[in-house]
C-alpha cells in the first residue's frame, strides 16, 4: 500500500489551488490547440518552455500543466475530426473515419460526447496502469548502469525511427541532426568547445527553448501558410441531440475497453504513441466486427464502436507515453521529449531516480492526469460548441499572435537578438526538413538526449578502459540491443497489419 | 534533382562540415580514453550515413507547392527574419506593429484588419508582457514613450 499513500500525496501536490489552475489553464489550452488543425500539443508546450520559467513555476507544477496541454490535445484533436472531416491532430485520422459520417448524419452531437466518454475511460484506465506500473519499472530501472543506458537510447532511437515514420532512414537522419546539435557547446568533460565557432551565445549550447520554438512553432506558420493557401473554407455540420444514451454508452463500452488496452501497450514503445494506436484499434474492431456482425457493420458510414475505440486507444497511449518516460527518462512523442528537456533546465536528471529524488513531481503528475481527464470529461461535453468556434479564428488573427508569443518567449530567456534570429533560421530550415518529410520528433529526443547518450557512452568506456565490448556486456543491454534490432524489421510486417495512411505520424 | 537527393546532398554536406570543424577537437589533457571528438564524429558518420543512402535512393516525396504559395513562404520567412534582426534595435511596439501587419496581409486579411490587429496585438501585448508579466521587452525607439 506504498503506493497508494505515495498516490494520496501526489493528490495532495495536484490538489493545490495553484496546480489545479494550471492543470484547468492546461486542459483549455490542449483542447483549444487540438481544436486547431496544425497546431498541437508539442507546439503550444514548445512556446511554453520560457514561460514556465519566466513565471517561476516549480518544476511539478510545469509538469503538470504541460501533461494537461498534451492530454488535452487529444481531446480537441477530435473537435475537428467529427465536425469538419480534418483530424486536429496526427492521432485524430482514424477519428474523423467513423466521426464526421456521423455528423453528417446529424449525430454530431452524440458522436462528440460519446467520443469525449470513451477518451476518458481511455486515459483513466492508462493513469491506473501507470500507477501499477511505473514504480516496479523505475525499480528495474534503478539497476541501470551507462552500459545498459547506452542499450536504452539506441533501443529508443530504433523504435522511433522503426515506428514512426514510413522512411526510416529520414527518421535516422532526423535523429544524427538532434545528435550533432546537441553537442554544440562546452564540452563538459574536458573543457573544449565544440562548433561555437567562437560565439559567445554558443557556449552554453544551443538554447532549448530558442530550438523547440524554432523547430515546432515558427516551422508550423509556414507549414499553416502553405495549407492556408491551398484551403478550403469551414462548414460546421448541426450538432443534433447533444448527449448519447445509456443503449449507446453500453453498445461500445466493450470497444471503448479493447481501445484502452491496445492504446496502453502502443504507448509504453517508445516513438509509438496515439496515431499508431488508434490505426491498430481501428483496424481490430473493423475486423472483429465485420467477423462476429456483419449485418449491424457500419465501418466507413459512422459505427460508433469504430469511434469509441479509436478514441479509447489514442488517448490511452498518450497518457501511457508517461511510463517509459518517468521510469526511465525515455520520451515516446516530441511533446514529452520537450517536456524531459524540461526537467534537466531545472538541473533534474530524468530517469528512475526521479521516482526516490522527486517523489512530488512524479506522483503529483500522475495524480494530475487523474484530475485533469475529471475536467476535460467535465469541459468538453458541455463546451464543445466553444471549442468548436475556434475553428472559425481567421489565420491573419491566430499567426501573429503565435509570433508574439514565441518571440516574447525567446527573448526572455537571453535577451539577446542572437536567439530570436536563430529561432528564425532554425523555424525555416525545419519547415524545408519537414516539406521533405524528415520528421521533428527523432530531431528534438536526438538533442534531448544526445548529452545523456554521450556521457553515458563516454563513463562506459572509461570503466573498460576503451574495450568497445562493454556495450554488450550485461544481460540487459543484450536484450536492449536485439529488441532494437527487432523493432527495426517490425515496421514492414506492422504495414501490412495497418491501413496506408496511419503509417506517417508525427505527435 | 529530385527532392531526396537534394537531401541527401545537404546531409553529406552536413557531416563533412562537421567532420572538418570537429577533427582538431582534442582535449589538451586527457583523463579518459574517449575524448570529446568521438561522439561528433559517429555523429557525423550517422548522417553521412543518411545522406549516401538518400542520395542512392533517389525520388521526391516533398509536397507540391504552387509559385504563388512559395512566394508566400519566403515573403514569411523574409519578414520573420528582419523581425528578428530589428525587435532590440527598432523596440518592441514598432518592429510587431509591422510584422504583426504584414504577416496578417500574407494570411489574406484585408488592409485595414492588418493595421488595426498589427496595432492592438502590439500594444496590447507589450503591456501584458512588460507589466503584467514583468517581461523586459527593449523599448528601442519609443523609449519613454509607453
Amino acid at each position: 500500500m506504498e503506493t497508494l499513500s505515495l498516490l494520496m500525496n501526489g493528490f495532495a501536490v495536484a490538489g493545490t489551488p495553484m496546480n489545479l489552475a494550471l492543470a484547468a489553464l492546461g486542459a483549455v489550452v490542449g483542447t483549444m490547440v487540438g481544436v486547431l488543425p496544425g497546431l498541437g500539443p508539442v507546439n503550444a508546450v514548445a512556446m511554453l518552455v520560457p514561460v514556465v520559467f519566466a513565471l517561476g513555476l516549480p518544476p511539478e507544477s510545469s509538469m503538470i500543466l504541460m501533461a494537461a496541454i498534451y492530454i488535452g490535445s487529444e481531446y480537441g484533436g477530435r473537435i475537428s475530426a467529427i465536425l469538419i472531416n480534418v483530424p486536429g491532430e496526427a492521432s485524430a485520422v482514424m477519428t474523423a473515419i467513423e466521426g464526421y459520417p456521423l455528423s453528417r448524419r446529424g449525430m454530431a452531437g452524440v458522436a462528440l460526447s460519446l467520443s469525449a466518454w470513451t477518451s476518458f475511460v481511455g486515459s483513466v484506465l492508462a493513469t491506473v496502469g501507470i500507477v501499477l506500473a511505473a514504480p516496479v519499472l523505475s525499480r528495474w530501472a534503478l539497476a541501470f548502469g551507462p552500459v545498459e543506458y547506452v542499450a536504452l537510447m539506441i533501443f529508443a532511437f530504433a523504435c522511433l525511427t522503426g515506428l514512426l515514420s514510413d522512411q526510416p532512414i529520414k527518421a535516422l537522419l532526423a535523429t544524427g541532426i538532434g545528435l550533432a546539435l546537441s553537442t554544440i557547446g562546452i564540452d563538459a568533460n574536458s573543457g573544449v568547445m565544440r562548433y561555437t565557432f567562437d560565439m559567445p551565445n554558443l557556449i552554453d549550447g544551443l538554447a532549448f527553448s530558442t530550438l523547440v520554438i524554432g523547430l515546432f512553432a515558427i516551422s508550423e506558420l509556414l507549414i499553416l501558410l502553405q495549407g492556408h493557401r491551398d484551403g478550403a473554407s469551414v462548414r460546421i455540420e448541426r450538432m443534433g441531440r447533444s448527449l448519447f444514451n445509456l443503449s449507446e454508452m453500453r453498445f461500445t463500452f466493450a470497444s471503448a475497453l479493447r481501445g484502452s488496452g491496445i492504446g496502453f501497450f502502443i504507448g509504453l514503445l517508445p516513438g509509438a504513441g496515439g496515431t499508431v494506436a488508434s490505426a491498430l484499434a481501428y483496424s481490430t474492431e473493423r475486423k472483429l466486427t465485420e467477423r462476429r456482425d456483419p449485418q449491424g457493420s457500419q465501418f466507413g458510414q459512422g459505427d460508433l464502436r469504430g469511434l469509441a475505440t479509436v478514441e479509447a486507444s489514442n488517448n490511452s497511449a498518450s497518457n501511457s507515453n508517461f511510463i517509459p518516460m518517468l521510469t526511465l527518462g525515455i520520451p515516446s512523442s516530441g511533446t514529452t521529449a520537450i517536456m524531459l528537456g524540461v526537467l534537466t533546465l531545472y538541473n533534474l536528471t530524468p530517469g528512475p531516480m526521479l521516482f526516490t529524488s522527486q517523489p512530488e513531481l512524479v506522483w503529483g503528475l500522475i495524480a494530475s492526469l487523474f484530475i485533469g481527464n475529471v475536467m476535460l470529461l467535465a469541459m468538453n461535453i458541455p463546451l464543445v460548441g466553444f471549442f468548436a468556434r475556434m475553428l472559425t479564428v481567421p489565420a491573419w488573427v491566430l499567426v501573429p499572435f503565435i509570433v508574439v508569443v514565441s518571440a516574447v518567449g525567446v527573448y526572455s530567456g537571453k535577451s539577446a537578438s542572437f536567439d530570436l534570429i536563430l529561432m528564425v533560421v532554425v523555424g525555416v530550415a525545419a519547415y524545408w526538413l519537414r516539406r521533405m518529410h524528415v520528421p521533428m520528433a527523432p530531431l528534438i529526443l536526438g538533442f534531448v538526449l544526445g548529452g545523456i547518450l554521450e556521457t553515458n557512452l563516454r563513463r562506459s568506456l572509461s570503466l573498460s578502459a576503451g574495450d568497445v565490448s562493454v556495450l554488450w556486456s550485461s544481460s540487459i543491454a543484450i536484450t536492449l540491443w536485439v529488441a532494437a534490432g527487432a523493432i527495426l524489421l517490425l515496421p514492414r510486417l506492422l504495414r501490412r497489419a495497418l491501413p496506408p495512411e496511419a503509417s506517417l505520424a508525427e505527435d | 534533382m529530385s527532392s531526396n537527393r537534394t537531401l541527401g546532398a545537404v546531409a553529406l554536406l552536413m557531416a563533412g562540415i562537421l567532420a572538418v570543424f570537429g577533427w582538431g577537437l582534442v582535449a589538451p589533457f586527457a583523463y579518459e580514453p574517449v575524448g570529446p571528438r568521438a561522439f561528433p564524429m559517429l555523429t557525423a558518420a550517422l548522417i553521412a550515413f543518411c545522406g549516401v543512402m538518400l542520395v542512392i535512393r533517389g525520388g521526391t516525396d516533398a509536397d507540391a507547392v504552387s509559385g504563388r504559395t512559395m512566394t508566400g513562404i519566403l515573403m514569411l520567412s523574409v519578414t520573420l527574419l528582419i523581425y528578428a534582426v530589428v525587435f532590440e534595435r527598432l523596440g518592441y511596439v514598432p518592429s510587431t506593429f509591422v510584422m504583426a501587419g504584414v504577416v496578417a496581409l500574407i494570411f489574406g486579411a484585408s488592409l485595414i484588419q492588418a493595421i488595426v490587429s498589427g496595432a492592438v496585438l502590439s500594444v496590447g501585448s507589450y503591456l501584458l508582457f512588460d507589466h503584467g508579466l514583468d517581461v523586459v521587452l527593449p523599448t528601442g525607439i519609443m523609449g519613454g514613450l509607453i
